[in-house]
């Protein structure tokens, strides 16, 4: 049932989600293309990318909601189209948007959905507890969701993702709407239940420092297609080893041009408002730098070096940085909602 | 890509789970409780009692009573009215994001389609009970208790024919307007064809005839009739307007009887919404098999 594949030189682990090719469309609109990956037993992977990249249809596929238009995926080692039902078995999913019913009370939409996965009263008893524990939601579960604030209503729909340990746990966009505190409890939590209880997690982020801190490792996705997969520390080590940003009085691609016949300078990029360089031996190169173009006649306003972070490797791998990407997402949207006045889908 | 449908399986407890949800929605939802009771009491208030008072010597015509002869009509339309509702649940459920809480699950699909359909059932026979306990202060006669006991599993039958329709529907549709002008569309032909306003065997065009007999609201309405009243003969005066040349006293009338018989044995009242049901409840499991939710 299961493949296998060798990963740096660890024992053999199987695959628990496989996705081969995997593409949707919607009325001509490509949301996912062509996507391939695999997810090993035990790993917390991501899925980083703006609204509207595709993640969310790549979860409703891999979790039986929607059916994919060509391609194939697995989930611990069943179809996703063929064999939905054991799918669904071994899955626990948190949605992005809401999925509760508002006239029932937080306890009672937790009582559901552990009734609907056929756990016994006792059990169910003692999962709503821990969870009402973990989300700090006691003294709130009777009251009718309609009447709780909607931080009060995600938590409980983040808490349903939790009430049972299930082989994969899919997170879409976990901790939107989380303040600071409550994202590094949720993100400790995560960490926990994958650690000692062995569930494999996908989630799906915008967050950089989500992806960042919490996954073992990221897929780049932009415009319904993976950029590239890695641990972050790869991709980010990609993007190069050093980065340091010049901003400067008078000509931008002269300087460039200078700075690319350095010999430890790896690339030379030019935005709007500064000269993004590239450069192998870090820190040290900075004042040679200062030095070198005040040689050269060049008038540097301010200079800047750092390690590279996941939205570089972001905006290496996509050429574009991830609040781009949602600016694009947005005009997209808006034409959407044009044609959906027209049309039948939202 | 080809979906197949899932084999037939009822899991019992997300069965009652999906029934409880129905009943604490109910029960929570005052408006939807206040309107159970209200309907039946409007309908015989404004309409069944007006229409009987305005034209009693129509009951010749009818074969009994006009008020009996139109309540089990008036039930039966009710009935299949809130089967019919569990369709719009899908369609709220879908733009409150529920449905794909429901749908992700590992459930069987058949079990989703009969614990929404058990629900509407239940919520319906409540309905059902209150028109027949109503009906009784306006002055309808029920034929006797153990009659109404048999009237009791007819009006389930009754509510779940076209339950799974409306649940496939509801599954195929995504806004709710869509789903009440198509709702419509195919209530009408079903109520007004169905022996609820007339007796079936009157009805002799040949077209009409035979829609009439394959609506299985025609067998159950026929069905809640011989239960709840039973056959009956009725004798009203019809009074005679002076006619030039015969010599009639003013104000004279004449006895004219009328009878009304069940139009079908009853265990076809029963086998033919039974069978509308399974088939809708297969049809509703296709198409829950087959949905997406986005």
């Amino acid at each position: 049932m299961f493949s296998f594949i060798m990963w740096e030189g660890e024992p053999i682990m199987e695959n628990v989600i496989e996705v081969e090719e995997l593409t949707k469309e919607f009325d001509g609109l490509v949301a996912v293309d062509h996507v391939s990956f695999a997810v090993k037993k035990g790993e917390i992977f991501g899925l980083l990318g703006p609204n509207g990249a595709g993640k969310t249809t790549l979860i409703k596929m891999l979790t039986t909601l929607l059916n994919p238009t060509s391609g194939s995926a697995r989930v611990c080692g069943h179809d996703v189209v063929r064999e939905r039902d054991e799918v669904r078995k071994h899955l626990g999913l948190v949605f992005q948007d809401a999925a509760s019913d508002l006239i029932l009370t937080g306890r009672e939409n937790l009582e559901f959905h552990l009734m609907m996965c056929g756990v016994g009263k006792k059990k169910r008893e003692e999962r709503i507890a821990e969870v009402l524990d973990l989300l700090e939601l006691r003294g709130k579960e009777n009251t009718k969701l309609r009447d709780c604030p909607a931080g009060v209503r995600r938590r409980f729909e983040v808490g349903r993702g939790f009430l049972l340990h299930p082989d994969v746990l899919f997170l879409d966009e976990p901790t939107i709407g989380f303040d600071i505190q409550a994202m590094r409890d949720l993100w400790g939590y995560i960490r926990r239940v994958n650690e000692q209880e062995g569930v494999t997690i996908l989630l799906t982020t915008h967050y950089i420092e989500e992806a960042d801190e919490l996954c073992h490792r990221v897929a780049i996705i932009d415009q319904g297609k993976i950029a590239a997969i890695d641990t972050p520390k790869r991709l980010k080590e990609a993007v190069g080893v050093e980065l340091i940003t010049v901003e400067l009085i008078g000509e931008k691609e002269a300087f460039a041009e200078f700075a690319r016949n350095l010999e430890w300078v790896r690339s030379v990029e030019v935005h709007a408002n500064s000269v993004a360089l590239n450069v192998m031996g870090g820190d040290a190169r900075v004042p040679e730098l200062v030095e070198l173009a005040d040689n050269a006649g060049f008038e540097l306003s301010a200079i800047e070096a750092r390690k590279p972070s996941l939205e570089d490797a972001f905006v290496h791998f996509t050429g574009r940085t991830i609040r781009e990407a949602e600016g694009d997402m947005r005009a997209e949207l808006r034409r959407r909602r044009v044609r959906s006045t027209m049309g039948r889908r939202h | 890509m080809a979906i197949r449908m899932e084999r037939m399986r009822l899991d019992p407890l997300p069965t009652y789970t999906l029934w409880l949800r129905h009943m604490i929605r109910f029960f929570r939802m005052r408006p939807m409780l206040l309107s159970t009771i209200a309907m039946p009491f409007l309908m015989f208030a404004l309409l069944v009692w007006p229409m009987g008072e305005s034209m009693k010597q129509a009951s010749v015509f009818f074969g009994m009573n006009f008020l009996d002869f139109f309540m089990p009509g008036i039930l039966g339309i009710t009935l299949v009215m809130s089967g019919m509702m569990g369709g719009l649940r899908v369609i709220v459920d879908r733009e409150f994001g529920f449905l794909k809480e429901i749908l992700v699950t590992p459930v069987s699909r058949t079990s989703i389609v009969v614990g929404n359909s058990l629900g509407n059932i239940t919520t319906g026979l409540i309905q059902g009970m209150v028109l027949v306990l109503i009906s009784i202060p306006f002055g309808v006669h029920l034929r006797g208790i153990g009659e109404f006991w048999m009237a009791v599993p007819l009006m389930i039958l009754t509510c779940a024919s076209f339950i799974g329709f409306a649940l496939s529907l509801g599954s195929r549709l995504r806004e709710t307007e869509g789903f009440m002008s198509i709702m419509m569309l195919v209530q009408f032909p079903i109520m007004f064809l169905s022996g609820a306003f007339f007796p079936v065997d009157n009805l002799k065009t040949p077209v009409l005839r035979q829609l009439m007999l394959i609506n299985p609201l025609t067998y159950s309405i026929d069905g809640l009739r011989t239960c709840l009243i039973g056959p009956t003969t009725v004798t009203s005066r019809v009074s005679i307007p002076s006619i030039p040349g015969l010599p009639l006293p003013p104000g004279t009338s004449i006895p004219i009887t009328g009878s009304w018989n069940p139009a079908f044995p009853l265990w076809l009242d029963f086998v033919v919404p039974l069978a509308y049901a399974v088939v809708f409840l297969i049809l509703g499991t296709y198409f829950f098999s087959k949905m997406e939710v986005d």
